[in-house]
């Protein structure tokens, strides 16, 4: 909803950083566990896509700081004023840094991090920055010094205190000032004088979406909200970086929200070559922007080193890398020490994907996830179309066929399949786009599916529905919950999903099994099994979206609940499995 | 336990020597993947009773085991988890309860090739009934890549059928990883918070 306005800041700590950009505040992350960083003379543009996420899907884990105070400092390698910002900072204060460039670099104390510039990307930069932040510290104090670990009652970054912590938002500096509401801090910078959006949206989204659109100079007034909750932006170019057909109801933006809320950065692995840097003109179109800021892959400069820069054309693209999302999994600095393993004693796993299907949110209490920042409605999102699509078609034993925005979706439960016109690189856009309207789902006949066979599903792609499903339940919550859920309700598994086809959500089997055999409530399984909670609610979020989960355990039987006679034996096979 | 007048040096070798024993037991039709799967997660090298198939089984595959197969993990010096893998053949169910005794649980595998998967299923559930209804059971679906179809969400209807809950997987028998789950969603279903 644009509820809050313009603010300006505000509060203990609310200082304007040496050299950071305007209308960059300050918030002190010490007690929160995030990582400072400080801007440094970044492009106004980078700045406010950078703080667009720090405000919003990165919340949890940035936290925009002074210079004398940042653990790392982010610059834009293709500017000269921020290039010479970082030589003056690393000489005074020797702290690592995150270069943001289209090229590769070897920059010494840094992470580069391709533009255009992603969360998963950046999330994983500053994994790496904070591991070699400590590594300098080390070096500096001379003596051994852990890497810093977020402690999860430190790292709890509830909505409630990003608004009061300070983080201020500013026009840029080619908009014009305006009194519109915004949905959460760090919104507003990317509002002109383009913005007449006057009425309250339904959900976060199509708002962010409206006001993301606005950044660009072409882009369309946003009016009469009061008929359509959703806006409608510039349904009529396809989503970059990939051969998605057009797209409507902002599907676009919605694209691009999706891949800043955490996009599966695997899945775009084509070549950016249109990609542009985004300190480009102000008459660049709001595609060419949005493009800016699709994902990108990050890299270190050890990663590099074999590599010759002066090869690397601009808009090279490397794959999306799903280690590097990995390595933020993994990286000590970006995982609580909630986030336990399989079994007492022994190294945490590694999940891949984690940031993209759970997010990196530290555990907070109940009253907090009451909040709206935590909830998601998912009946404004492709998942419960797919869902509903799935039910009707293993009902009635008959493939369902769906609209969406890049094109039709046979869904065909009785074979386990799912058929699209489009290509599976579009998926995530799908998953992320706020629906304007719900499509339809119908079952068709054998008529009707020769007449599709002959249209289009020759040609189609064919995926796994349960891995569609599954996919798309995490991949639209991001270890977010659904709008109403009773955290204190037990949760109980109407059968266990096929774990051995499915992503690995970390603790699957584990959350599974609870579910399966006893039922617990989202908090309870969390603090049963030893677990973060977002591994918790992402597993939630992909068995909901296959209709797994339930309220009702009377299918339960009472042998099941029994527990353990043999618990050693077990723990020690279960270890021996998992080496 | 002490046994009275025992020299020590003689206790502690008793005590170095006692091991403790536990067992999985794999079943499934014949050609279902017992042997492989196995032969996939066994810490030694499986023992087999293959012998060339002399009946109906030889439309499937040449060799068929005719007593069992016997796989092991040791989880340590003196404990180990044997894995037992029964004869396919229901002319052998006899050994099935000898088998079973003490095991921790059931690995079920069926193949989505044969002709009548639900009839396997509702076979072998009926057989190890008592063992199931006292410890845990999985069941691993083979060559789904061949035969796409039952899905494992008809299984799981048919598993309602028949009043089972149990996980199910598909699985391919030759990958350890595959196996691996089985046996630990067949050790989580026992004890969760393991």
């Amino acid at each position: 909803m644009l509820m809050s306005t313009r603010r300006s800041m505000s509060g203990p700590g609310a200082v304007e950083p040496p050299g950071a950009m305007p209308g960059v505040a300050t918030s002190d992350g010490r007690a929160s566990g995030r990582l400072r960083v400080a801007l440094l003379s970044v492009p106004p543009r980078t700045a406010a896509v950078l703080e667009f996420f720090f405000s919003n899907g990165g919340r949890g884990s940035f936290v925009v700081s002074a210079e004398a105070d940042a653990e790392v400092a982010i610059f834009d390698l293709d500017t000269a004023a921020s290039r010479e910002h970082w030589d003056r900072f690393e000489a005074e204060r020797a702290r690592p840094g995150i270069a943001l460039a289209v090229q590769p670099h070897q920059l010494a104390g840094t992470v580069w991090v391709q533009k255009p510039v992603t969360p998963a990307a950046l999330l994983a930069a500053a994994a790496q920055a904070r591991t070699m932040q400590g590594g300098v510290a080390a070096a500096i104090e001379q003596q051994p010094e852990p890497a810093p670990v977020v402690q999860p009652a430190e790292a709890a970054t509830p909505h409630a205190e990003s608004v009061q912590s300070g983080i201020t938002s500013e026009p840029l500096p080619d908009a014009a000032s305006s009194s519109e509401s915004v949905p959460a801090p760090g919104l507003g910078v990317l509002r002109s004088d383009h913005a007449t959006v006057t009425s309250e949206l339904p959900v976060l989204a199509p708002a962010v979406e409206a006001l993301v659109d606005d950044v660009a100079d072409d882009a369309p007034v946003i009016a009469n909200m009061d008929s359509d909750p959703v806006a409608l932006i510039d349904a009529h170019a396809g989503l970059p970086g990939s051969d998605c057909p057009p797209a409507h109801g902002g599907s676009r933006l919605g694209a691009w929200l999706r891949r800043w809320f955490g996009g599966r950065a695997a899945e775009v692995s084509e070549p950016q070559t249109e990609a542009v840097t985004v300190e480009s003109t102000e008459t660049e179109t709001t595609a060419s922007w949005i493009e800016a800021v699709l994902p990108a892959p990050v890299a270190t400069t050890d990663v590099l080193a074999d590599s010759d820069p002066a090869e690397a054309s601009r808009g090279d693209a490397v794959e999306a890398s799903t280690e590097a999302v990995a390595a933020v999994a993994s990286t000590p600095a970006a995982l609580p020490e909630s986030a336990s393993s399989e079994r007492p004693g022994a190294p945490p796993p590694r999940f891949s994907d984690e940031a993209l299907w759970c997010g990196l949110h530290a555990d907070v209490d109940g009253a907090t996830l009451q909040s709206d920042d935590w909830r998601f409605e998912p009946a404004l999102h492709l998942v419960s179309v797919l869902s509903e699509a799935y039910r009707v078609s293993a009902k009635w034993r008959v493939p369902a066929l769906l609209e969406t925005s890049a094109g039709q979706v046979l869904v065909d439960a009785p074979a386990n399949r799912i058929s699209t016109q489009f290509d599976e690189a579009c998926w995530p856009a799908l998953y992320a786009e706020t629906l304007s309207r719900r499509p339809k789902s119908r079952t068709i006949n054998h008529h009707e599916l020769a007449e599709l066979q002959a249209q289009w599903l020759a040609q189609a792609k064919v995926r796994r529905l349960d891995a569609v499903l599954w996919e798309a339940g995490a991949l639209t919550a991001v270890g977010r919950l659904p709008d109403g859920l009773d955290l204190e309700r037990p949760v109980y598994l109407r059968h266990w999903p096929n774990l051995t086809r499915l992503h690995q959500t970390p603790h699957a089997l584990r959350i599974a099994a609870l579910w399966a055999t006893q039922g617990a409530g989202l908090l309870e399984t969390a603090e049963r099994l030893r677990i973060p909670q977002r591994h918790v609610f992402a597993f939630f979020a992909a068995a909901s979206a296959l209709d797994l989960t339930s309220e009702d355990g009377s299918h339960i039987r009472r042998v099941q609940r029994r527990s353990a006679r043999h618990r050693g034996v077990l723990a020690r096979l279960l270890g021996w499995l998992q080496q | 336990m002490t046994i009275a007048g025992e020299e020590p040096g003689l206790r502690r070798s008793r005590n170095r020597m006692a091991t403790t024993d536990h067992k999985i037991i794999f079943t499934g039709p014949v050609g279902a993947g017992k042997t492989t799967a196995i032969a996939s997660i066994s810490d030694i090298e499986p023992i087999r009773t293959d012998e060339a198939a002399s009946d109906m089984t030889i439309r499937r595959k040449h060799n068929t085991t005719v007593a069992m197969d016997y796989g092991m993990i040791r989880l340590g010096p003196q404990e180990k988890v044997h894995l037992y893998g029964t004869p396919g053949q229901e002319r052998f169910d006899f050994m099935w309860d000898i088998l079973t005794k003490g095991g921790i649980g059931l690995v079920l595998l069926l193949d989505n090739t044969r002709p009548a998967p639900f009839e396997d299923l509702r076979f072998y559930t009926d057989a190890f009934r008592d063992f199931i209804d006292s410890t845990r059971l999985v069941i691993g679906v083979t060559q789904m890549d061949v035969t796409s179809i039952p899905t494992i969400d008809d299984y799981v209807r048919e598993m309602k059928d028949l009043d089972l809950a149990a996980p199910i997987f598909e699985v391919d028998a030759r990958q350890r990883e595959d196996v691996s789950m089985l046996i630990r969603a067949m050790l989580l279903s026992i004890e969760p918070a393991l």
